[in-house]
């Protein structure tokens, strides 16, 4: 050990926001808790993906060959949300991921430290989303191609032809991803307003497996209609599809309630974040 | 350098039923003082009186009731670079247990983009070169400490920050920190260490400042905390007892004014024998000071063997007028209370979790 130490040293640079995402980036890469549930939501995309449209073709009779191109096109559209059938257990998990990033720093006590280092704590936590966003479309986003690039080829052998160029496609599945984006940053915004992982975990957990169920109970019209309309996890159903679901909200005022919903939240946990002793 | 003024936490606790009223604790109470830099100030205090809780305000990680906290003239939040301005240990387990050495302080790092070359001098430092790449959660609890003194030191910060810095440090240790927070002072940073070491405090800090139940009770240099809080007791031993006996007599009653007293070895045998009654003449043991000794009281007590205890008369006094008087001085020790004694008579009476 040796007590060479510089001389009071000129400045340190100061803190940046590239700096605050090298570090979250840092952490990211270096938290088990984090890696682990995005990967496995990768795997989950593809598998669950690849195991329904395979028990699809399996059960269905092929189209004959010279069938009219609307009903192909018809049957084609419906089946297109067959290999995406994995993304919603996978937006738990990446709402896993979100929440992780913050909520392992409270568990830890880490925050403190992060905090005293980084002291800007709005610029923070938007480090912290970036990389959070980041990683959840690169990966997820990946595997969702992958898994409707699988699914297009096993659908072929029932006559059905989904490709990336048909009308909605691309559209429907850029919105997937956004979804899926969307839920970790959901995830993020519950584990700093909770500062619990099970918690945050429980939370879209509720919200977007639970209430889902509940909302059929509820009057069509009047309140019970908004509701089934407007509730988070209702309101991309048009937009991440190619076929149009009635009761739900038209896929651009979708995506922009979706939107809506993650601003809401995030801007409470970020008040609440600011405010609180850590 | 770090100043605090007027610096006010009040915890709101839980209502009592549904209208009853919330009962409020007050951790730090109107806390005003500045920690000068280039010297290594003490906060000290019995536990609960509100040091670790004026640290996370002074770091921006808790925010006061009222009053304000500034690192080199501003608050901490507005610093652009933090890490160069404050390094504040306050907890060595607040970090990622997963993570090893070297990846904790990239990450630190990082933020404020400073280089590889920085964090393994950083980790050189503190003398982890062999374990940079274990977890931190494998590692011992003073290890533990070292990391997150790497991590103060990362910025080469103007103001250090330690709370309890010695915990789980064994001798050799805890005589680094202590070589280390000298070393810090003398470049010309700002040191406050909070600790319940005494001794240590006594051997690092120049300056102290003392909080009880979250109150200010002394704010001064070491020597002069000292010196105010416990009468200086110098113990004077002497074969011509008599001749001793009037010199502190003359010197305890007469106080300052002393000095101006013609000691003459003619004076001493014409008073010795009247002043005699005069002196107390104590149980011949050597006895701890009572607590509540008052600053400042002049007094003399025999010993056995010819030994006189002087409270409130400082050595040199003592022995200038001894030899002014022609008396030989065969024992002349100035007896301080230790610091933890001093510190423990001044929270006595604002001891809130005993």
């Amino acid at each position: 050990m040796s007590t060479h130490l510089q001389q009071t040293a000129p400045t340190a640079p100061p803190v940046t926001f590239v700096g605050l995402v090298r570090s979250e980036w840092l952490k990211l890469l270096s938290l088990r808790a984090a890696t682990i549930p995005l990967l496995l939501a990768a795997v989950v995309i593809v598998a669950l993906g690849l195991a329904v449209t395979a028990g699809l073709v399996a059960d269905r009779e092929p189209l004959p060959a010279g069938a009219p191109v609307a009903d192909v096109a018809r049957a084609s559209a419906a089946a297109f949300d067959r290999p995406l059938a994995g993304v919603l257990l996978a937006q738990l998990l990446v709402a896993a991921v979100g929440a992780s990033v913050v909520t392992s720093e409270f568990a830890t006590g880490m925050i403190r430290t992060t905090v005293l280092v980084a002291q800007r704590r709005g610029l923070l936590m938007a480090a912290k989303a970036l990389v959070v966003a980041v990683a959840v479309t690169v990966v997820c986003g990946l595997a969702v191609v992958v898994a409707f690039t699988i699914g297009t080829v096993l659908l072929a052998r029932v006559g059905l032809n989904s490709s990336f160029t048909d009308p909605g496609v691309l559209a429907a599945l850029t919105a997937t991803i956004a979804t899926l984006t969307g839920t970790a940053l959901l995830g993020l915004a519950a584990g700093t307003l909770l500062r619990s992982g099970a918690a945050a975990i429980c939370t879209v957990l509720g919200a977007f497996f639970v209430v889902p169920l509940l909302l059929p109970l509820l009057p069509t019209d009047g309140a019970g209609g908004l509701v089934q309309r407007w509730w988070v996890s209702q309101t991309t159903v048009n937009a991440v599809d190619v076929v149009h679901h009635n009761g739900a909200l038209p896929a651009p005022a979708g995506a922009l309630a979706f939107a809506a919903w993650i601003v809401l939240v995030g801007t409470a946990a970020l008040a609440a974040f600011r405010r609180r002793d850590v | 350098m770090i100043e605090v003024k007027n610096l006010r936490r009040v915890y709101r606790g839980r209502r009592r039923g549904l209208l009853g009223r919330r009962s409020s604790s007050v951790a730090v109470d109107d806390l005003t003082f500045t920690v000068a830099p280039g010297m290594v100030t003490g906060f000290v205090g019995p536990n609960g009186a509100g040091k670790t809780t004026t640290m996370r305000m002074i770091a921006g990680l808790e925010r006061p009731t009222s009053g304000q906290t500034f690192i080199d003239g501003l608050p901490i939040g507005q610093h652009r670079a933090p890490m160069a301005s404050l390094g504040a240990l306050l907890d060595a387990k607040a970090v990622h247990p997963g993570r090893s050495i070297r990846t904790h302080l990239r990450v630190l790092a990082a933020t404020c983009g400073l280089q590889e070359a920085t964090v393994e001098e950083a980790i050189a430092l503190v003398g982890l070169e062999a374990v940079a790449g274990r977890r931190i959660g494998a590692l011992s609890l003073g290890m533990g400490q070292r990391v997150g003194l790497a991590g103060v030191l990362l910025g080469s910060p103007t103001t250090v920050m330690l709370d309890e810095p010695l915990n789980g440090l064994d001798p050799v240790g805890i005589a680094w920190m202590r070589e280390l927070m000298r070393t810090l002072a003398e470049q010309g940073r700002a040191v406050l260490v909070s600790s319940h070491l005494m001794s240590e405090m006594a051997l690092t800090a120049d300056h102290l400042i003392v909080i009880g139940q979250g109150r200010l009770l002394a704010d001064e240099p070491l020597t002069a905390f000292m010196d105010r809080a416990a009468p200086q007791a110098v113990l004077v031993r002497s074969p011509a007892v008599a001749q001793l006996q009037h010199v502190l007599q003359v010197l305890v009653e007469n106080g300052p004014d002393a000095e101006h007293h013609a000691f003459s070895a003619s004076t001493a045998d014409a008073h010795g024998g009247s002043t005699q009654a005069a002196v107390g003449h104590g149980v011949a043991l050597a006895q701890r000071r009572p607590p509540s000794s008052v600053a400042g009281a002049r007094s003399v007590r025999r010993l056995g063997s010819g030994a006189f205890e002087v409270l409130g008369v400082s050595a040199e006094r003592i022995g200038l007028a001894a030899a002014a008087a022609g008396v030989p001085l065969v024992e002349l020790t100035s007896q301080r209370a230790s610091l933890e004694e001093t510190v423990m008579d001044l929270t006595a009476g604002a001891t809130q979790f005993q």
